[in-house]
């Protein structure tokens, strides 16, 4: 990999220091109540829908009809600015352009429909979902 | 004679198999390159070159403990260069001792040739 002069280095250090609020927060999520966990996942589908087709935050902006600093916050997880509603509510907007995201809507419908269930079944149903999820 | 700003020495790099591969961005990733003597010490912005005085005392198996942590996430680059993508990322402290739960900036590359490895670019108190 090229790598960068001791120059552009403090460059980037710089800037990055300067946008530190803009900046993605990578923390231990096991602290964090099950409503922010939730907004994550939500938030999780846009990166990885704009990873995969290589888009910028502007695009996906304009696939959602919303400005493009709202979806720069999406997409940097600030999720304290958003609620869970609004996060579906874009999402939506966002599965009318792939299949994929309109397949995993119609999945997590159905899975906020189901009945509560005993603890062992739920526990089953939790580690099935985290095999599937290393599995992909 | 070279400017000092244009020199890229920056210490030890090493390069690492990661102990537990990480996915990242949907990509598996098992290996990393770390500068851990620019991490430690850090630039000078006025003599551009490393500092006398060490910043952190983070150790190669401190920093793949960060690395851990972009298990299993997705993160949209900050910049791209060709064929290689930059990551700027806020992230808590994971190595027990005075910087635990603290605040870090960690900058990182991917290249899309060598989807296994990560290369680290820097790690700096953020706080």
């Amino acid at each position: 990999m090229k790598r960068y002069t001791n120059e552009q280095l403090l460059k980037i250090e710089e800037n990055a220091k300067k946008n530190k609020k803009d900046l993605t927060h990578l923390t231990d999520k096991s602290k964090l109540s099950a409503q922010d966990i939730v907004k994550l996942g939500l938030c999780k589908h846009f990166v990885q829908f704009s990873v995969s087709k290589k888009m910028k935050s502007k695009d996906i902006a304009k696939l959602v009809g919303e400005p493009p600093s709202r979806m720069s916050e999406v997409i940097n997880y600030k999720i304290s600015k958003f609620t869970v509603d609004q996060l579906l509510k874009f999402l939506s907007a966002l599965a009318e352009h792939d299949a994929q995201i309109r397949e995993y809507l119609v999945f997590f419908g159905k899975a906020a429909e189901l009945p509560a269930l005993p603890i062992a079944a739920t526990k089953r149903l939790t580690r099935d979902l985290k095999e599937a999820a290393l599995q992909l | 004679m070279k400017k000092a700003g244009s020199r890229i020495d920056r210490g030890q790099i090493k390069e690492i198999t990661l102990k537990r591969q990480i996915t990242f961005n949907g990509n598996i990733i098992k290996k990393a390159v770390i500068e851990i003597d620019h991490i430690n010490f850090g630039l000078n912005s006025k003599t551009k070159s490393l500092n006398k005085k060490k910043r952190t005392t983070f150790t190669v198996k401190d920093i793949e403990k960060f690395l851990i942590m972009l298990d299993g996430e997705y993160v949209a680059a900050k910049k791209f260069r060709g064929r290689i993508s930059r990551f700027e990322v806020k992230i808590d402290c994971p190595v027990v001792g005075r910087f635990k739960d603290k605040l870090f900036i960690m900058i990182f590359e991917t290249d899309y040739d060598k989807s296994e490895e990560i290369y680290t670019v820097t790690l700096f108190p953020g706080w």
